[in-house]
């Protein structure tokens, strides 16, 4: 029998979680495979935590289209027998690390504004598709090459998640400016670096 | 007398009285500056002796010698087209002057929302320009041999896509021209007039308030400005120090600050530049500090005659 370290894990995800984390350890690297397995033994006592998670696809009311599970955390209630679950989790971790370094950090396609021309109050979305979970800082100027707005969005939040992001700029997205009519420019930065740029016209 | 008194209160009431409606506010597109030599006098109107003044303070349109021309063009961010344009005569009934100016932006992606498998992503449609332009037409006299006067009317008009826009309001200026000292008073768009778009849409295009004082040594100006603008009242200033080397006179050197008003908040801007009056010809170059990544500095070149 499994020996929850948390009552809230429900044994369905559990079993899901691990069978997840094996896989994603046979497809990063298979000779961990065996020090995996080696902590899935009755004296550990091991918790799962696997989240639903979207698929990069989404529509345009932000409702998920396509679902997964994605393990977030293993833990170890046992801690005088972990020593070989530690072992793992850090080459779990390292694995996820090359894996994400090894991706380059780009927008995927152009980023556009939808609808655009737009109005403020509409509620126009900024679409764009990332290559991987990245902290993104956008940008706003106006015709006159006056910066707007900036702000940050960290890796793996909205904004800088992997795959298709939607922005909304709406009357309260920049501290209730109501940006006049004119064109304006955004920029997508990652690390200093532009990844992306475009331009959306504002009437009111 | 009494009517100096009375403008000099106007413009103090100006200052004071700013329209605190909240309607979004017209971008004119005329923000960047009307000539280098401005650009690089840290954006300070008012102090102009050539044409050019039909977009700062027209009352300077009197001090144009006979005819006057002048012209500016840059490209911003690499993507917007800026054109400023303008002429002036004096005459003994005073001095009349002319001018435009126009922003463009080309290759703007037209987009709509398309759903496949019910996946909504954006497509691109088509490209569309967008167009912002000022013209203006100024006269200015002088009421004594310090005191300017001028007053000058502004239609503004836009153009994005299908949709367009149009405006008119008007600039009154006073100025004093001593023998070292200059100052410079300027109400634009006194009305506030609303800006009514095609589309249904209105923005008000944003009263502005410009005071500014320029000392002019035999070798170094120095020039500031306080300017109030829009119903959000948010004052700029700017600095600028000019150098005039008396063994080079026909050569400027400057440095200037200004501070650019974005809603409540104020961003700076440095410029240095150079101007170059060569007799009837000048000519000035300005790089001003930009926060665009790709371009971290703007350079400006503009030119100007009198006839």
């Amino acid at each position: 029998m499994w020996r929850l370290g948390f009552n809230t894990v429900k044994i369905r995800e559990l079993f899901i979680g691990v069978l997840l984390m094996g896989g994603c350890l046979v497809a990063f690297d298979a000779p961990y495979l065996a020090s995996t397995i080696s902590i899935n033994r009755v004296d550990y006592g091991v918790g799962v935590n696997a989240v639903q998670q979207s698929t990069p696809l989404s529509d345009i009311n932000g409702t998920l289209n396509q679902d997964s599970l994605r393990i977030m955390s293993v833990s170890f209630t046992n801690s005088s027998a972990l020593r070989s679950g530690e072992t793992a989790i850090e080459l779990l971790e390292e694995n996820k690390k090359q894996v994400e370094s090894a991706i380059e950090a780009k927008v995927i396609g152009k980023a556009l504004m939808v609808p655009n021309p737009a109005r403020q109050i509409d509620e126009p979305r900024l679409y764009y598709v990332l290559s991987k979970n990245m902290n993104i800082e956008f940008r706003l100027y106006d015709m006159m090459a006056r910066l707007l707005f900036s702000t940050t969005f960290a890796s793996g939040s909205d904004g800088g998640r992997e795959g298709v992001n939607w922005l909304k700029i709406g009357p309260n997205s920049f501290e209730g400016f109501a940006m006049p009519a004119g064109v304006y420019f955004f920029l997508l930065m990652h690390e200093g670096k532009v990844l992306a740029k475009g331009k959306v016209a504002m009437i009111p | 007398m009494n009517n100096l008194k009375r403008w000099i209160v106007w413009m103090i009431w100006g200052m004071a009285m700013h329209d605190p409606f909240a309607m979004p506010e017209y971008l004119s597109g005329g923000e960047v500056g009307s000539s280098a030599r401005m650009i690089r006098l840290g954006g300070i109107e008012g102090f102009s002796l050539s044409s050019e003044a039909i977009f700062q303070n027209p009352t300077r349109l009197s001090l144009v010698q006979n005819f006057g021309v002048s012209f500016f063009s840059t490209t911003l961010m690499g993507e917007v087209s800026y054109l400023n344009a303008s002429a002036a005569l004096n005459t003994g009934f005073g001095a009349f002057g002319v001018g435009f100016n126009t922003a463009s932006v080309a290759g703007i992606p037209k987009t709509e929302l398309k759903t496949e498998n019910g996946v909504s992503f954006p497509v691109e449609v088509g490209t569309f320009s967008y167009n912002k332009s000022i013209m203006k037409v100024g006269y200015s006299m002088m009421l004594s041999q310090e005191f300017l006067l001028g007053t000058a009317i502004s239609m503004y008009s836009s153009a994005v896509d299908t949709i367009t826009s149009s405006a008119m309001d008007f600039d009154v200026g006073l100025s004093y021209e001593g023998d070292a000292v200059a100052v410079s008073a300027l109400l634009r768009n006194i009305t506030s007039s609303k800006v009514n778009y095609t589309s249904g849409g209105v923005e008000q295009l944003p009263m502005e308030t410009v005071l500014g004082g320029a000392w002019f040594g035999d070798e170094f100006w120095l020039l500031g400005q306080m300017k109030m603008s829009g119903s959000n009242s948010t004052m700029v200033k700017s600095a600028a120090l000019n150098y005039n080397p008396m063994i080079f006179s026909m050569a400027h050197i400057s440095v200037g600050y200004r501070e650019v008003a974005i809603g409540k908040q104020t961003q700076t801007r440095t410029a240095v530049g150079v101007g170059m009056d060569l007799g009837k010809f000048s000519a000035d170059y300005a790089y001003e500090t930009s926060d665009f990544p790709e371009y971290p500095g703007h350079h400006y070149f503009s030119v100007s005659a009198a006839l």
